[in-house]
């Protein structure tokens, strides 16, 4: 399955050492078009402001969680089609059917490798 | 390429990231390239007579992951923890491992020149897990190689 490494991505997690790592993680895959946000208001603006292709943000995130971040990205119509990745600590299914519910296109179990993550990319971008 | 392009490639090649760690209260650095994730260890099961470094097993959704602990790496005592584990995921040879540490930090950007060797009083069991040392404000941080880390056998062969 090939993917369009050129598409922008915006990586949202509060944790700054993981943004770094994910980053990284997304240059070795290829993309070269990437961008972060520490909290999901801060990501809201980055999205409203560039056309991404993707996004991939964490969970567990203050004030506003990754599902919330989520709830808002599929209420607005300019954004309610972004292909949206949730990285969790958690496989609570409870989580995974609200996440399913409200709209995730895919979700990543920590921990996980530059595999997982490429192969769950693939999964949701891939031609 | 313009003479400032030039400059700030150059920069850029000779830089390179760490993830930061703690044990005992020793900065250590891993190259980013090969940390792919940091995590919280909820549950983990024991390995009948495993290596002592071998700290258990995590299940993760079929995935078996290795964790070892640094602390028995570097030849320190175990602590006794209670509450939240931290991991650096970390890959070697297809298997997948999560090396157990009292803490993660933050992120430093290095310059590869600046990294020196191992100071000669180094304990040999560090001198053999590490590749060189930054010099930081303060605070020495040791560079770990990964896959001296994760190579017990070959440790054990040379201890």
């Amino acid at each position: 399955m090939s993917l369009d490494l050129s598409i922008p991505v915006l990586v949202v997690d509060d944790y700054q050492t993981m943004v770094r790592i994910l980053r990284n993680l997304l240059k070795q895959i290829g993309f070269t078009d990437v961008d972060d946000a520490s909290d999901g208001q801060a990501a809201l603006e980055k999205l409203r402001a560039k056309k991404y292709g993707l996004v991939i943000s964490d969970w567990n995130m203050a004030p506003m969680t990754g599902y919330e971040l989520l709830q808002q990205v599929r209420a607005d119509a300019e954004l309610s089609t972004l292909p949206f990745i949730m990285v969790t600590a958690e496989a609570k299914t409870e989580n995974v059917v609200a996440a399913k519910k409200a709209g995730v296109n895919n979700y990543i179990v920590k921990p996980f490798n530059a595999d997982t993550l490429r192969a769950k990319i693939s999964a949701v971008i891939g031609s | 390429m313009n003479a400032f392009a030039f400059k700030t490639a150059k920069v850029l090649a000779q830089e390179t990231e760490f993830i930061t760690v703690t044990v005992a209260g020793q900065l250590l650095g891993l190259p980013i390239g090969r940390v792919h994730d940091v995590f919280v260890v909820n549950e983990m099961t024991k390995v009948p007579l495993a290596q002592v470094e071998i700290a258990g097993l995590l299940n993760l959704r079929g995935r078996v992951v290795t964790a070892v602990s640094l602390r028995s790496r570097l030849g320190l005592q175990e602590e006794c923890r209670v509450g939240r584990r931290m991991a650096v995921g970390l890959e070697c040879q297809g298997e997948a491992y999560g090396l157990l540490v009292d803490e993660v930090g933050e992120v430093l950007k290095l310059k590869s020149d600046d990294m020196q060797p191992n100071p000669v009083h180094l304990d040999r069991r560090w001198v053999s897990l590490s590749q060189g040392v930054h010099q930081l404000k303060g605070e020495l941080m040791i560079v770990l190689d990964v896959d001296a880390v994760l190579s017990f056998e070959a440790g054990r062969d040379a201890a």
